[in-house]
C-alpha cells in the first residue's frame, strides 16, 4: 500500500521533471490549439499538452496557479486579455520585426506579444426560426424591439473574450446609451448562458431565435455544417478582435516558446487558423471562402490600450447590473 | 507493528482525502472577500443579494427534485410490489437504468428534445416547444435529477416494503380493520421512513449537483449555489474566499441532512419475509412504461440520434445521416478517445486504491471505540461534501504556495479527487464485506502464530472479495461520470469522458461529444454487466 503510493508520487515528480515539453493554455476554437499543437509535435518532436476553456477562464486559472504556474504559451480571444495580461507583468515581450512586418493592417496593433488571428463579433440568426413576420433587423438597437421578446442570447463577456472586447467598445463609443441599451435587453428575456457555444445552441436548435455579438468562427462553423444560421453585421459597424498569442515570463524554456509562437505565425500555422474560420494574421494566406470579406461589412475604430484600462470596471458594472451577480 | 501502520495509514488517507481540503475550505471561508479589506468572507454573504438569490434556486431546485422523484419512486414501488407486471426483473432493471445515466448527459438530451425544432417537435409536431419553457426552469431542473434520482427512491421504498411483515397486514384484516386501516397500520410506519429518508437524499444530491444547473440555469436566467461557487473559483475576476465561504454554506446543508437521514436508515436490516408471490396484472405496464420512457428510452434516443447528425437544425432526414463522428472519436489523433482511455486508466487506478484504503479503515471501524466512531464518520462525510466544494478545498490545498508537491497539474490529483468522492460507497461495501466474517476465523489465524498481515491476506481478502468486486465495480462507475472536480482539476494536456462530452456540448461539436457519450454509456454498461457475471459466478 505505501508502497503503491510512493510509487505514485514517484511517478507524478518523474513527469514533471520531464523536460522539452511545452503547455498551452487556449480559449477556443479548441480545435485550433490541438492541431497547432499536433503539428508542432510532428515537426520538432517536441511535446505540447493543452489545455482549453474560454478567455475567462484561461484567465483565472493563470491567477490561481501564480504561484505554481504550469502554463508556458497563452492563446486568447480577446486583444484585452493580452493586455491585461501584460499589465500584470506575467508577459514575456516576443513580437520580431520581420512577423509584425508580415501581418495584415488590423492586426498591426503594438503590444508586446503577437495577434495569431483576428475575428469579429456579429448577430446572428436561425431563419428556420424567426418570430412570425419578423425581418432580420440591421441596427444592434432593434434587438430590444418587442418581436424579440424571449427570443435573443448573448455569450457572457466574463467568460467570452471576443464578448468582453466588444462591450467594452460598444460602450466607449456609446456611453450610457449603451448600458440602457443593454438592461432594455435584459428586460426583453435575453440571456446570457454562458461561453459563444452555449449562447449560440439554443438558436440552432430553434429554442431562440437570434444571438447578440456571437464570435465570428462559431457563427461560420455552424453555417458550415449546413444549419439555417446567417450573420448579420450591423449598420452602426462591429469590430475586428486580434487574438493575442504569447509567452508567459514564467516560461522555463523561452526559447521553445518562441519557437511555437513561430509556427503559428508561418503559412504553415496560419493555414490552420484559417482552418478553424478565423482570420489569418498573416498576410498572403487567404480566409475560408464562406466568411465574409474584410472590408465588406462596417468596422469601428479601437484605441486597445485606452480600452483594456477600462474593461475591468466595465465587466465589474455589466456583472453587477445585467448579470445581477 | 502491523496494527501501528494500519492506524497511521488509515490516518495519511483520511487526512489527505477529507481533512485537506475541507480545512482549506474552512480556512478560506474565514478570509476577506475580495473586494473587502476586513472581514470574513462567511458573514459577508448575509448581504450579498447574488448569494441569497443562488440558495433560493438550490432550495428551489432540490425542492422541485423532492416533490417529483417521491411521487414517481413511491408509485413505481407499489406497482412493483403489489400489481407488479409480467418479466418483473426485465421491467426493474429498466427502472434502474436512468440512475446510471449521468445527469449532465439526460439534461444534454432533454434540452435537445425539446424546442420548437428538437426532436419532439419533428418526430410528432407538437409538444416539444411547450415542454421548452418547462425544462428551462427550476421545475425542469428538478425534474432532470428526479428522474435520475427516482430509481434511488425506488429501491428504498421496495426495501421497505420487502422487510414489512406482511403477517401484519393478515393479523390486522382477521381483526377486523378494513383493508386501508390495515395498510395504515401495517405498513405505512415503515414506509413513512422510507420515504424521508429518500426525500432527504433525494435533497441532498440535488443540492449539490453542478453538471444539470450548469447546463440548465442559463436559459432559465436563474443562478445556484454550486454554479455559483464555481464561478467564483474559475470565472475571472477570482473570488475564492467568497467560494469557500458558498461551499461552506452548501457543506453544512449536506451534512445537517446527512445527520438527519443516517438514523432513518441505520435500523432497516430487517429479514426480508417471505410472502405469497403477487398476482401479474397487464395494466401497471402503463405507468412503468411511461417511466421508463421518459427517463431512459427517449434521452438514450436523442442521444444516439445527435451522435449520427451532420446537422443539427436540419434535423433528422436520410441526407443529415453521418458515421463522422464515431469514426472521428475513433480516429488516431482524437481527443475523445484519448479521454475515454484516461478515464478507463484513472478509475481503475481509484477501483483499486479505493477498495485496499478502505479495507484498511474498515478494520479499524470494525474495531469499535471512539478511534473507530471517528474513522467511520471521516469515511462517510464525502457523502455530504458537494463535488464542487470539494474541488475548491483541493484546488486550495494542493496550490498553496507552501505546497511543493506537484499533484496540483498532474493527473494524479483526479485521481485523488475521485477516491474521495468514492471512498464513503468504498467503505460501506468494505464494511458490509468484514461485517459476514465470523471473527473465529480471524482468531484462530492468529493464535495459530500468523500475523495480522497474514490474517488479513489469507481470511478477510478470500472471503470478503465478492464484496471487494462489488465495492470496486461502483466506485468505478462513479469515477467515470464524475464532472466538476474533473472540470475544476483537470490539467492541461488531459480530459476525461465527462469533461470531453460536457466541453463538446458547450464549445465543440455536439456529435462527436454524443457519440462518446453513447460508446461510454455502452462500454460502462459492459464492463458493469461483466464485473457483475463475474461476481455471481463466485
Amino acid at each position: 500500500m505505501k508502497r503503491l503510493m510512493l510509487a505514485l508520487l514517484g511517478l507524478g515528480l518523474a513527469s514533471a521533471a520531464h523536460a522539452a515539453t511545452l503547455t498551452l493554455y487556449s480559449a477556443a476554437p479548441a480545435t485550433l490549439a490541438r492541431t497547432l499543437a499536433a503539428d508542432f509535435e510532428k515537426k520538432t518532436g517536441d511535446h505540447v499538452e493543452v489545455w482549453t476553456s474560454s478567455t475567462g477562464k484561461v484567465m483565472a486559472r493563470l491567477a490561481a496557479e501564480a504561484n505554481h504556474p504550469h502554463a508556458d504559451v497563452v492563446m486568447v480571444a480577446g486583444w484585452s486579455a493580452g493586455l491585461d495580461l501584460a499589465q500584470q507583468g506575467m508577459v514575456y515581450p516576443y513580437h520580431p520585426a520581420d512577423i509584425e512586418k508580415a501581418l495584415v493592417k488590423p492586426a498591426q496593433v503594438s503590444a508586446p506579444f503577437l495577434p495569431y488571428g483576428l475575428d469579429t463579433v456579429s448577430m446572428v440568426f436561425n431563419t428556420k426560426a424567426l418570430p412570425k413576420g419578423a425581418k432580420l433587423p440591421d441596427s444592434w438597437f432593434d434587438l430590444t424591439q418587442p418581436q424579440w421578446k424571449d427570443r435573443i442570447t448573448a455569450p457572457n463577456p466574463l467568460l467570452s473574450g471576443t464578448a468582453s472586447s466588444f462591450l467594452t467598445a460598444f460602450v466607449d463609443q456609446y456611453g450610457n446609451k449603451a448600458w440602457k441599451f443593454l438592461s432594455e435587453l435584459k428586460a426583453n428575456g435575453t440571456v446570457w448562458p454562458g461561453t459563444n457555444h452555449a449562447a449560440l445552441l439554443p438558436v440552432m436548435s430553434g429554442e431562440r431565435s437570434g444571438m447578440f455579438e456571437c464570435v465570428g468562427h462559431a457563427a461560420v462553423a455552424a453555417k458550415a455544417q449546413g444549419n439555417s444560421i446567417v450573420q448579420v453585421f450591423p449598420k452602426e459597424g462591429t469590430i475586428m478582435i486580434p487574438r493575442p498569442i504569447l509567452i508567459l515570463k514564467s516560461a522555463p524554456d523561452k526559447k521553445l516558446a518562441e519557437q511555437f509562437v513561430n509556427f503559428a505565425m508561418s503559412p504553415a500555422g496560419q493555414k490552420l487558423v484559417a482552418k478553424n474560420n478565423l482570420y489569418p494574421a498573416r498576410q498572403g494566406v487567404p480566409a475560408k471562402p464562406i466568411m465574409n470579406k474584410m472590408g465588406s461589412f462596417k468596422v469601428m475604430s479601437v484605441n486597445w490600450s485606452q480600452m483594456a484600462a477600462k474593461q475591468p470596471a466595465i465587466l465589474a458594472r455589466f456583472k453587477k447590473e445585467i448579470l445581477g451577480q | 507493528m502491523t496494527r501501528v501502520v494500519n492506524h497511521l495509514l488509515v490516518y495519511l488517507i483520511l487526512g489527505v482525502l477529507v481533512l485537506a481540503p475541507l480545512g482549506a475550505i474552512v480556512y478560506e471561508a474565514l478570509q476577506p472577500g475580495a473586494g473587502h479589506q476586513h472581514g470574513v468572507a462567511l458573514l459577508q454573504l448575509g448581504v450579498d443579494q447574488h448569494f441569497l438569490d443562488s440558495l433560493s434556486g438550490t432550495l428551489g431546485m432540490a425542492g422541485f427534485a423532492v416533490l417529483f422523484a417521491l411521487p414517481m419512486g413511491f408509485a413505481l414501488a407499489m406497482l412493483m410490489y403489489y400489481v407488479p407486471p409480467r418479466w418483473t426483473p426485465f421491467w426493474e432493471a429498466l427502472i434502474l437504468i436512468p440512475f446510471l445515466i449521468p445527469p449532465y448527459l439526460t439534461a444534454e438530451a432533454w434540452s435537445l428534445l425539446v424546442g420548437p425544432v428538437g426532436m419532439i417537435e419533428q418526430v410528432i409536431g407538437f409538444l416539444g416547444s411547450s415542454l421548452e419553457g418547462f425544462l428551462f426552469s427550476l421545475a425542469g431542473m428538478g425534474m432532470m435529477m428526479a428522474l435520475h434520482l427516482t430509481p434511488l427512491v425506488y429501491i428504498l421504498l421496495r426495501a421497505a416494503l420487502d422487510n414489512g411483515n406482511p403477517r401484519l397486514l393478515q393479523a390486522a384484516r382477521v381483526h377486523g380493520a378494513s383493508a386501508l386501516a390495515a395498510f395504515r397500520l401495517g405498513i405505512l410506519p415503515t414506509l413513512l421512513t422510507a420515504l424521508a429518508a429518500a426525500g432527504l437524499l433525494v435533497f441532498m444530491d440535488t443540492s449539490a449537483e453542478f453538471g444539470v444547473p450548469a447546463l440548465l440555469a442559463g436559459y432559465a436566467g436563474v443562478q445556484v449555489l454550486s454554479t455559483s461557487i464555481e464561478g467564483a473559483t474559475n470565472v475571472w475576476p477570482v473570488n475564492l474566499p467568497m467560494a469557500s465561504a458558498i461551499g461552506l454554506v452548501l457543506c453544512a446543508m449536506g451534512v445537517l441532512v446527512w445527520f438527519l437521514y443516517r438514523p432513518l436508515v441505520r435500523n432497516n436490516e430487517g429479514q426480508i419475509q417471505r410472502r405469497a408471490p403477487a398476482r401479474s396484472v397487464w395494466w401497471s405496464i402503463l405507468p412503468i412504461a411511461v417511466f421508463v420512457l421518459v427517463g431512459t428510452i427517449m434521452p438514450v434516443l436523442a442521444v444516439l440520434a445527435i451522435s449520427l447528425e451532420k446537422a443539427m437544425t436540419a434535423g433528422l432526414q436520410a441526407s443529415n445521416f453521418t458515421w463522422e463522428h464515431y469514426h472521428h472519436i475513433f480516429s488516431n489523433s482524437s481527443s475523445g478517445f484519448a479521454a475515454l482511455l484516461t478515464s478507463l486508466k484513472i478509475s481503475a487506478l481509484v477501483a483499486v486504491f479505493g477498495m485496499a484504503s478502505a479495507l484498511l479503515a474498515a478494520n479499524l471501524v470494525r474495531r469499535g471505540g471512539r478511534i473507530g466512531a471517528l474513522v467511520d464518520l471521516l469515511g462517510t462525510l464525502p457523502m455530504a461534501v458537494p463535488g464542487v466544494v470539494l474541488a475548491v478545498g483541493m484546488i486550495l490545498f494542493w496550490n498553496a504556495p507552501w505546497n511543493q508537491l506537484p499533484v496540483f497539474g498532474h493527473p494524479i490529483i483526479l485521481a485523488v479527487a475521485y477516491a474521495t468522492v468514492t471512498f464513503p460507497f468504498a467503505l460501506r461495501y468494505a464494511r458490509t464485506g468484514l461485517a459476514q466474517i465470523p471473527p473465529r476465523l480471524e482468531q484462530a489465524g492468529r493464535v495459530h502464530g500468523a500475523s495480522p498481515l497474514r490474517t488479513a491476506l489469507g481470511i478477510q481478502v478470500p472471503l470478503v472479495w465478492p464484496m471487494l468486486v462489488g465495492g470496486a465495480t461502483v466506485v468505478f462507475a462513479l469515477s467515470m461520470r464524475e464532472l466538476v472536480a474533473s472540470l475544476m482539476l483537470q490539467p492541461a494536456g488531459m480530459q476525461v469522458i465527462s469533461t470531453y462530452i460536457y466541453g463538446n456540448f458547450r464549445q465543440g461539436v455536439i456529435g462527436n461529444g454524443m457519440a462518446l457519450s453513447v460508446i461510454g454509456i455502452f462500454s460502462s454498461a459492459l464492463i458493469l454487466g461483466l464485473a457483475r457475471k463475474a461476481l455471481i459466478r463466485r
